[in-house]
């Protein structure tokens, strides 16, 4: 590849491209007022740009395209040219699946009228996307019939973009498909079930198991091919031998997701389209079943998650932001919100001062804004259709480019010493053992799994798809209200990923897969400190004896006094055992006795209290490198406040946009008015 | 009613956003928020409670459900003024039927029309049931297309705009919130708007009680000659919004003709609509 992907940004022939890009789509605009549009684009102070390519609007009958010969605003390569003239960068997303609040999402009307490329939902009906301006069914990523109708549009789209790739052409990266989430219904039994899926389900098993001895073993049956085994259509289990059939299940839909990346990235590489990373963006969030950040990193170059977020959703935002930085090997967001469509809550300037550098704060290295320039179904972007700049969102933009090119923002490393990990197959527990299925739209994501998952415990002593969701969320508070900075991690990662942090956490119950096991007292015995708990885990996912983490815990010294915890030396770190569930918590509720535990905790593994706020609600991370330190300061609140941050010495905050400086000997008072973050660069004072 | 290729454009973001604040009511003093009702969600299967749900309390595990013959002594037991259940396996007839009955040629509407027929006969079946007890009522999409059909004329587009001096616009215009509406000629709606597309062409305001007709001749010019101009300002939408609902119809009227708001074009059959809803107001 002749662009690779660093942490950072891309590496252009060795050398650092930053991402804070922003969307445009041509044929939606005028072809007259590209060229001024362009122009505005670059005035902002962008270097790179975006845009869907849609299959609907290019396709005139079925493999029948034009690109500008019949229609001026359809001139793919005239636009091409426009953008190459200005030196600016093109990311291309050519979909299928573009979404882009167009009617079909991109899908020409013909591939939506055939039943054989159509997705099936549990009772073989098609499956219907309830969004404006009409409903229209989804089709299947497993159906050949729908690959061979995008290998057609690929054919067309590929020969136009791959002559203008980088870097005879401008185009540094290209999206495989967009929003991958089996069309944001993400209940396990809801869809695919057409033929060619099961056909894909049976080529799972086969290469999970290999033989058909162990599957059966493992489930208990008898059957005599791996194309017998149905493919599940509700959780009926009662014992914990039941559940490697369900979880299974829930690993294909995983699999469903990866193979359709997987064969839409080989397509666009089979028509020329080599050299540029492959990217892709999700819809939902967060790491949860059937996204499977770690296993799709290896398919696609890199990847980020989608957010439209409104001030007031500051926790969901930090949250995702830490997911994103501590599972992808370039934590980016391929749409941000620069201004909204109308279904959503608006997102306002307002908001997108607040949240973009909240974004940065909590370890974004790029962004896409979605969209730069209005067009129709959407408002609220710095530059209108016709090309007018909208006051104030030009200057916030303008200073956000100019901002995060002196600091050399996405250069800084967050620095995180703790890493607070989901387990997969509780994740896949408690996706299937969802109430809520067949529908509706990405609730198993947007509810918690204490709202909608069955109550079982099957056989084991605690409702774990229930209760690891409540242990992960007082960890997480904990963490917050102890003022220690972490990103978010799962058990899939390697152990190199889990040995930079400091501190790794870790829910646990009475299974737990070997190599996660083996993995974590590694990481231990490398000399990390390892939290874990309520129960040590005697059981695989599998639901086989395994006592790997039990067995390397020594004697045990209780840690705090008003709760069961215990650590054990486990190499040259420490486990610490948290033996009992721990409070419930939110943001409204951070149990003091956690964050106490949590104080201590940190103590255990060395972790320095610099920079942190004094105030519960001041959130603080540092970001650095060998030059330039630079703090962040979020005030999430409605109401102004003072944070007293507590220093390395006497040092400097000087605020990178309003050059407002404070100075400090071991701590200072900065003002944080309502919803504000402050980039504050940190020097010696004097 | 939904046009599939409806066009929405142009819009001005603060125009939007204080549309749907003066929808919610946030910018009239007189509205008080009221404080939310607790409710109870359940989830049930076989008469148990496979799932329960107290919007204050949280989730109640191991629930004791009474059955859906006992709700009322459920929720006094709860204390909750409303409680929705679910029969597990429900929501998956209730798919079914939608799934399978949908179809491509509908409008959106149309289809929604069916989503909405699916979901009373769950209700029939009791798979849906909300306490206290509120009947869906069978509505036909033919009757209430044809009842638009009579009320708005097709490719004439419908104005409405509030002005307000201390809310100015991203164009510098003394405009709290403006909405353009039109319906194609299948009576389906193709195109919502705003006030900014009509930048461009020049509009400028400087007294709205005069400068209105420049909103419209523009309009006339982009989107076809207006069926309905509704222009009033913030006071004016405050205290029409303070008044009673059944008495509305008739405050408009009244509104109209005392200045309160300016209605240009104002259709006769809208007048004669209005006056029938005023004769029946203060019935």
């Amino acid at each position: 590849m002749t662009i690779e992907v660093s942490q950072h940004g891309l590496m252009l022939e060795g050398k650092l491209l930053p991402l804070w890009s922003g969307t445009l789509h041509y044929w939606r605009l005028e072809r007259s007022k590209w060229t001024k549009i362009l122009d505005r684009v670059q005035d902002l102070g962008f270097e790179v740009v975006e845009t869907y390519i849609p299959w609907s609007a290019h396709e005139l009958t079925k493999g029948k395209f034009d690109f500008g010969q019949q229609k001026p605003t359809r001139d793919l390569p005239a636009f091409l040219e426009l953008v190459q003239e200005r030196q600016l960068k093109l990311l291309v997303r050519p979909g299928p699946h573009i979404n882009a609040e167009i009617t079909y999402f991109g899908y020409p009307r013909r591939v939506l009228e055939l039943p054989e490329c159509l997705s099936r939902s549990v009772d073989g009906d098609p499956v219907w996307m309830p969004v404006p301006p009409k409903m229209w069914p989804a089709p299947s990523y497993a159906a050949e019939a729908f690959y061979a109708e995008v290998g057609l549009w690929y054919d067309a789209v590929g020969a136009v973009l791959q002559p203008r790739l980088h870097p005879q052409g401008p185009i540094i990266a290209i999206q495989a498909d967009n929003e991958f989430s089996n069309f944001f219904r993400t209940s396990p039994y809801d869809h695919d079930y057409h033929p060619d899926a099961i056909t894909l389900y049976h080529r799972f098993l086969e290469q999970k198991y290999s033989s058909l001895d162990t599957l059966n073993a493992l489930y208990g049956s008898s059957f005599a091919s791996f194309t017998e085994v149905p493919p599940a259509r509700e959780c009926t289990a009662k014992e914990k031998s039941d559940l490697p059939y369900y979880l299974d299940w829930v690993e294909f839909r995983e699999y469903y997701m990866q193979n359709a990346l997987e064969r839409l990235a080989g397509m666009l590489r089979q028509r020329g389209i080599t050299g540029i990373p492959v990217f892709h963006n999700y819809p939902s969030g967060f790491d949860l079943p059937p996204n499977n950040y770690t296993r799709l990193e290896q398919i696609v170059d890199f990847q980020g998650p989608d957010m439209y977020p409104q001030r007031i959703s500051y926790p969901a935002l930090k949250s995702l932001a830490q997911f994103a930085a501590g599972l992808s090997r370039f934590p980016c967001i391929p749409e941000f919100s620069s201004g909204c469509w109308i279904w959503n809550p608006p997102v306002t300037l307002e908001d997108q001062k607040f949240t973009t550098p909240a974004m940065l704060m909590h370890g974004i290295k790029g962004i896409n804004f979605y969209m730069l320039v209005e067009r129709e179904r959407w408002y609220g972007s710095p530059i209108a259709r016709d090309g007018r700049a909208r006051p104030g969102y030009t200057e916030f933009f303008k200073s956000f480019n100019a901002t995060v090119k002196k600091l050399r923002l996405n250069e800084l490393n967050k620095v995180a010493p703790a890493l607070l990990l989901s387990n997969r197959d509780y994740e896949r527990l408690q996706n299937a053992t969802t109430l809520m299925d067949p529908v509706p739209l990405l609730m198993p994501d947007l509810l918690n799994p204490e709202e909608h998952c069955r109550e079982d415990t099957f056989g084991f002593e605690d409702c774990i798809q229930m209760d690891a969701f409540l242990m992960d969320r007082a960890l997480f508070w904990g963490l917050d209200g102890a003022k220690i900075t972490f990103n978010s991690g799962n058990t899939e990662q390697p152990l190199e990923a889990l040995q930079p942090y400091q501190l790794v956490l870790l829910p646990t119950f009475g299974f737990l897969a070997a190599p996660i096991q083996n993995k974590l007292v590694a990481y231990a015995q490398a000399g990390g400190t390892l939290v874990i708990g309520p129960r040590l885990p005697e059981l695989t996912e599998r639901m086989q004896p395994c006592t790997v983490l039990k067995d390397a815990l020594g004697q045990g010294v209780k840690v705090a006094a008003d709760l069961p915890v215990q650590e054990h030396s486990v190499g040259q770190g420490r486990v610490i055992w948290i033996q009992a569930l721990l409070p419930r918590a939110s943001r409204k509720n951070r149990p003091p006795a956690t964050t106490e535990l949590l104080h201590r905790i940190a103590e255990l593994a060395g972790i320095s209290r610099d920079y942190t706020a004094d105030d519960p609600d001041l959130d603080t991370v540092l970001h650095q490198d060998q030059k330039t330190r630079v703090l962040f300061v979020a005030n999430p609140t409605d109401h102004p406040k003072v944070a007293l941050v507590k220093l390395r010495g006497a040092e400097a905050l000087t605020d990178a946009e309003s050059g407002e400086r404070w100075e400090g000997r071991g701590e200072v008072e900065v003002p944080m008015p309502a919803y504000t973050v402050r980039i504050l660069e940190v020097t010696h004072a004097g | 009613m939904l046009a599939e290729n409806i066009q929405i454009l142009d819009l001005d973001a603060t125009h939007w956003s204080r549309l749907l604040k003066l929808v919610a009511g946030e910018f009239y003093p007189h509205r008080k928020k009221r404080p939310a009702r607790p409710s109870l969600r359940i989830i049930h299967q076989g008469g148990k409670a496979l799932k329960a749900v107290h919007s204050e309390k949280g989730v109640l595990r191991h629930f004791d459900f009474p059955g859906l013959d006992k709700l009322e002594d459920l929720a006094r037991r709860e204390g909750v003024k409303s409680i929705i259940c679910l029969e597990h396996g429900a929501m998956r007839r209730f798919m079914h039927q939608v799934q399978s009955r949908l179809s491509l040629d509908g409008n959106m509407v149309e289809q929604g029309f069916e989503v909405y027929a699916c979901l009373r006969e769950e209700v029939l079946v009791r798979g849906f049931v909300r306490w206290p007890i509120r009947p869906l009522p069978e509505v036909k999409y033919s009757s209430v297309h044809t009842m638009l059909k009579m009320a708005v004329s097709a490719l004439e587009p419908v104005v409405f705009v509030v002005f307000d001096d201390k809310h100015p616009d991203l164009s510098g215009l003394p405009i709290l919130t403006s909405l353009i509406l039109r319906m194609n000629k299948k009576h389906e709606l193709d195109l919502l708007t705003t006030t900014d597309g009509l930048v461009p062409l020049g509009l400028k305001l400087q007294d709205w009680r005069k400068d209105y007709k420049n909103i419209l001749l523009l309009v006339e010019q982009l989107w076809g000659k207006p069926f309905l101009g509704l222009f009033t300002d913030l006071n004016g939408i405050t205290a029409f919004d303070a008044i009673p609902q059944p008495q509305q119809a008739k405050a408009f009227l009244e509104f109209e003709k005392n200045g309160t708001f300016i209605v240009e074009p104002f259709p006769l059959r809208l007048k004669m609509m209005m006056k029938m809803g005023g004769l029946m107001g203060k019935k």
